[in-house]
Formats: C-alpha cells, structure tokens, sequence
C-alpha cells in the first residue's frame, strides 16, 4: 500500500525548479570560471559568454517567478499549512529534538525515532530554498540590470550584491549536490531514488519505519486516502534516468568546481 | 565721544563683517574659495567634486599598492596630484602592476580584459581626485564607466572597481559593509556544512549497516 505524500502541482514545481537550478548552476560556474578551459567549453554551449549571461538572467527570473507562484499556491490552496502543525512545514520545537534522537541513531545510541509527515531535514531543505532565493534572486535581479539598479540604490552596493550571490551559490550548490543528492538518491532504503518527488506516493512500509507519528494519524478516521494511482512503469523509468542525469551533472559540476576552489580558493 | 563711537563701531563692522572678496570669488565651500595656490598646494576646494556624501567612501588606490607613509601631507599625496606619478625614480621603465599589483587583480581585467589606460588614461595619469582627472567623481561616471555601459550615473559609479579581497583585513578597513556580509556569508556556509556534512556521512553509513543486519530496515 502506498500513502499520497505530494501533490502534483508540488512535484511539478519541484521537477522546474531542479531544472532552472541546473542550467543556473551550469550557466553560473561558465561565468564565474569564464578564463578556465571548461567555464569556455560551457559557455560554448550556450554560444559564448553573452548567450551565457542572457541565460542565466532568464534563469534566475523564472526561479524567483517559481518561488513566489508557489508562495501564492500555498496561500490559496493550504493557508493552514502556515499554521505549525503536523502537517505544516513550519518548524516546531520537537524538530530539534528529532534531530538529536535522528543523531542518536545515527550513533547507535537509541532506536529511530518516531517522525511525523515532515522531518526537521525536509523542512530545512525546503526553507533554505526561501532564504536562498531571497539572498540570491536579491542580489541576482540587482545585478540583472546593473546601471538601471544604481539609480535607485548605491552603486556599491552591486559589490556586495556580487559577494552575496557568489556566496550564496556556492552554499546551494555545495548543499543541493553533496547533502540533498545523497539523502534522496545514496542512502541505502531510498537507493537510486526516492521516488516519493516523481509519483506523490510513499510505501506504507517506508512510514511505518520512518514515520510512526505519521502512520498513527493516518489510521486515525479522516487520515489521508492511499495513494492508488502510481505512475506507470515507464514515466517511472524515465524519471530515474531523468533523476540520475540531473545528480551526475551536479556532481561533475561539484567536482569540477571544488578542485578551483581548492586551486585559487573561493 | 560720538566720533569715538562712530570709529568703534566702523572698526567693529570691519572686523566681524565678512571680507568683501568672499562675494568676488568663486565660491561653493564652507571652508574657503577657489583660490589660485590650489594646483601648487594640493588643497582642492570642496568646488571641485562631488559633495562628500555623494562619493564613494572607500579609497580608490587598489588593495595591494604600494604607498609611502600615511603621514604625507594632502600636497604630496598621490590621490590629488596633476600627475599622480611625478617624480617616480625609473617610472617609463615600471608597468603597473609593478606597484599596483593588488589592484591589477579586479573583475574588470579578468573578465573583461580592460587594460588600466582604458580607464586611467594616458601619460601623465591624473590623480582621481585631480580636478581633471578623468576617474575625479564629478565625471567618472560619464567619461569612464558609461564608455561600456550606457547610461551609467554618479551612482553607479561609486562601484568599487579595485575592490579588496572581500575576507581580508583590508576589506574590513576600507569596506566595512562587504567585510560584515561576506564574513556572514561564510559563516552560514561553514556552519550548514559543519552540521550536515557529518549528518548526512554518518546517515548513510548507519543506513549500510542497518540494512545489512536486519535486511530492510533502516
């Protein structure tokens, strides 16, 4: 038996905005590394460093456009989600000490704790994208149109606009390719990929384990219905190709980017 | 005793009354006119840039240039001189990044590939704070940076082109603001991987292990 997890407007969301950080990504590093052999050899991919920059500036403005239509979707469709609960995302006192039972696990120490709906490493992952975006898509629609923006704020403020998206890059990167890749595609039980993003739906197996908290209210009257209609086959297939394309290109990036960083530092 | 009075009274107004020329002269500063030592002096009047809250705070030398000690008079120093390297032994032989070596280092040369003279200009280079330079921020804006980008303001030009590493002493002296952020910046940085790094390597190994023993629980 499988339990619905995410909507589709959720996974579709999802699945666009690990498309635009990718070609961000991509076309980010091919300006920051514009003098190396390989920030060349991306660029030419999108017909030099202008077709680079047009991209990235595309990019990142449908990213921000993403972030705040989901912003607008949570506020019409589950404004009570902004009421911390066990079904909001909103943090609560008991993810810390999740956390510290999770570690305990971890250690060997105690037995997995009993999670509900929403772990405190999903809620991170999910409000690290509303700081991200907010530093980044910030500093980024500042340095869009740089002359037009010192109209209205000081022109030094673009250097520090630079810092912080340059700062704030590699911090998303570094986490969305060596943490969130990891838990979602390496871990033993999710290995090679946690498909609860691409169909919506999570094994009962998997919450019984995992989640307790979770499975006691589903068993509650007025829990939420199982999840029936799993994608096909194929569409799941395509899927994990498309999943494994995305995390190999994040970690060649990953690679790429970490020995220039360790040659001429950040 | 009137006379006396009158006397005391014009000597009075003489004294406390503004000198005639201040009206004369060409006159903008609280301090003092234009006046014609000025080019020899190195004393320039406030006449000849920006108001001070309009320019940029932060020095415009370049991180990493060489420079003589600080207590050089405003006449001798290099910021506000007709020719900023007058009587610089063995200059038509210096490049330069021979003294400017930090400030060759910028966004603009490396990216862009912009040579100093296609800002700075040519011999005899002015002190940006020259009154005909072409860097003085009176002009800047429109004689440098809008060469590239059309349309650039005063204000875009208090971009720092020479702009200290953003972690360095330096920038923590010069650039206050960017010090603060990127030292915040790092230290977010550091801290969510100091805590996940460890989280997520320790994860997965319990995972391996666990599975391994029971077969298919995590």
């Amino acid at each position: 038996m499988n339990i619905r997890r995410f909507t589709l407007t959720q996974r579709v969301f999802h699945a666009l905005m690990a498309f635009c950080f990718m070609a961000q990504s991509i076309t980010g590093l091919a300006r920051l590394y514009a003098e190396n052999a390989w920030g060349a050899r991306l660029a030419a991919l999108f017909g030099g460093q202008e077709g680079v920059l047009a991209a990235h500036k595309a990019g990142g403005i449908v990213m921000v456009v993403l972030l705040l239509a989901h912003v607008v979707h949570v506020l019409v469709t589950s404004p009570r989600g902004l009421i911390p609960g066990p079904d909001s995302m909103m943090p609560r006192i008991r993810d810390v000490s999740d956390f510290f039972k999770h570690v305990g696990w971890m250690l060997g120490m105690n037995k997995h704790p009993s999670l509900d709906r929403f772990a405190y490493w999903e809620k991170f992952d999910y409000w690290a994208v509303f700081w991200g975006v907010a530093i980044i898509g910030g500093s980024g629609l500042l340095l869009v149109d740089p002359v037009a923006s010192a109209r209205y704020v000081p022109g030094w403020w673009l250097n520090i606009a630079l810092a912080l998206h340059h700062d704030e890059a590699f911090l998303a990167m570094g986490y969305i390719f060596l943490i969130h890749f990891t838990v979602a595609h390496l871990r033993r039980s999710r290995f090679p990929m946690d498909m609860a993003m691409v169909d919506g739906c999570i094994p009962m197996e998997e919450v019984r384990l995992e989640r307790g908290d979770w499975e006691a209210r589903l068993e509650a009257p007025g829990g939420a219905g199982a999840c029936t209609a799993r994608m096909a086959p194929a569409g799941r297939s395509l899927a994990l190709i498309a999943g494994w394309a995305v995390v190999l290109c994040g970690w060649l990036l990953a690679f790429w980017a970490l020995g220039e960083v360790f040659r001429h530092g950040l | 005793m009137r006379v006396r009075t009158i006397a005391l009274l014009v000597l009075g107004l003489a004294l406390t009354a503004p000198p005639w020329a201040w009206s004369q002269g060409e006159y903008s500063s609280r301090r003092t006119g234009y006046q014609p030592y000025e080019a020899s002096s190195g004393q320039y009047d406030d006449t000849e840039v920006l108001p001070r809250q309009r320019q940029s705070e932060f020095q415009r030398l370049g991180p990493g240039t060489v420079q003589g000690p600080q207590s050089q008079s405003r006449a001798r120093n290099r910021m506000f001189l007709a020719d900023s390297h007058a009587g610089i032994p063995y200059y038509r032989f210096k490049k330069c990044e021979d003294c400017h070596a930090g400030a060759a280092r910028n966004s603009h040369a490396e990216h862009a590939g912009i040579t100093c003279r296609q800002c700075h200009g040519p011999e005899p280079v002015a002190s940006v704070n020259h009154f005909f330079s072409r860097l003085n921020p009176a002009r800047k804006h429109a004689y440098v940076c809008a060469k590239c980008h059309e349309g650039a303001g005063a204000s875009f030009a208090t971009f720092v082109v020479h702009q200290p590493a953003p972690l360095s002493e330096e920038a923590a002296k010069e650039f206050r603001a960017l010090s603060w952020v990127s030292w915040g910046m790092s230290a977010l940085l550091l801290g969510v991987f100091l805590l996940f790094v460890p989280h997520t390597a320790l994860w997965l190994l319990r995972e391996y292990r666990e599975r391994s023993r029971k077969g298919g629980q995590p």
